[in-house]
């Protein structure tokens, strides 16, 4: 009990800006936007639980690489699917070239055929 | 309707002391939301080992950006020269109708005699319009 009373909370109003950005969060990953406040409150409560002085400076190098790290998967499916489509985009030119010089030679049979009566 | 509502979240009071700008860690808590979880199994004990993970994985992340660039470049050149094609055969499609006249008189002069196949000849015509004048998709 005397720790709770120990504790003393400050009331962080969110900015406009702020709000803005948790109710696309909330639209994104599907939860309620006072879902997304309490998990952001349980941070805060095992933040103060830190001793180390630099620690949310670590903790953003940590996000960064969880970011960066997801970007990478994002980036190699991005390869995967351009690939296919340069594939495909090679096969359509030998098609379309296929296409062009069979109508061609097909009209040149013709127009021979044609003058040969 | 939410916009309008005042959202507010309790901090303990040791934070703002330990922090030097409330307003951006709260925003940057917003923008990693998803990751806050993973902390849980984070290994935050050595800064040198982290920024060194930072590094190397920043490096990755820009060679496959480098490599996305030149495979989109290639692409968007396949893409031009496909656009090409596909315009000139169009214009070519325009002169079907006649091609076909040709065929028909060609047929009705010959008839048997020659070993050009008709039907396949119309075949070829009829792909040829549906390609390049309908614009339909050709599946193999």
């Amino acid at each position: 009990m005397s720790n709770l009373e120990k504790k003393k909370y400050v009331k962080y109003e969110l900015s406009y800006k702020q709000k803005q950005k948790l109710l696309k969060l909330s639209e994104r990953s599907n939860k309620h936007p006072e879902e997304i406040l309490t998990d952001i409150e349980s941070f805060f409560e095992d933040f103060v639980g830190y001793e180390d002085k630099r620690i949310w400076e670590k903790i953003l190098t940590f996000f960064n690489i969880r970011l960066l790290e997801q970007k990478i998967n994002q980036r190699s499916d991005d390869i995967v699917e351009i690939k296919k489509k340069t594939k495909l985009q090679r096969d359509l030119l030998v098609e379309y070239e296929d296409d062009y010089l069979t109508i061609v030679e097909l009209g040149q049979t013709l127009e021979t055929l044609n003058k040969m009566k | 309707m939410y916009l309008r509502k005042k959202y507010r979240i309790l901090i303990p009071d040791t934070t703002i002391d330990k922090v030097s700008d409330m307003e951006d860690m709260v925003d940057q808590l917003f923008d990693y939301y998803i990751y806050i979880q993973d902390l849980a199994e984070a290994d935050l004990s050595d800064s040198e080992r982290l920024n060194n993970d930072l590094d190397g994985i920043s490096a990755e992340y820009n060679e496959l950006c480098q490599d996305y660039g030149k495979l989109m470049q290639e692409y968007g050149v396949l893409n031009f020269h496909g656009s090409e094609l596909f315009t000139r055969n169009t214009i070519t499609g325009l002169k079907l109708g006649l091609l076909m006249n040709k065929l028909e008189r060609a047929k009705g002069m010959w008839g048997d005699q020659l070993t050009l196949d008709y039907d396949s000849a119309r075949k070829i015509i009829q792909h040829f319009a549906d390609r390049y004048l309908l614009k339909k998709e050709i599946e193999d």
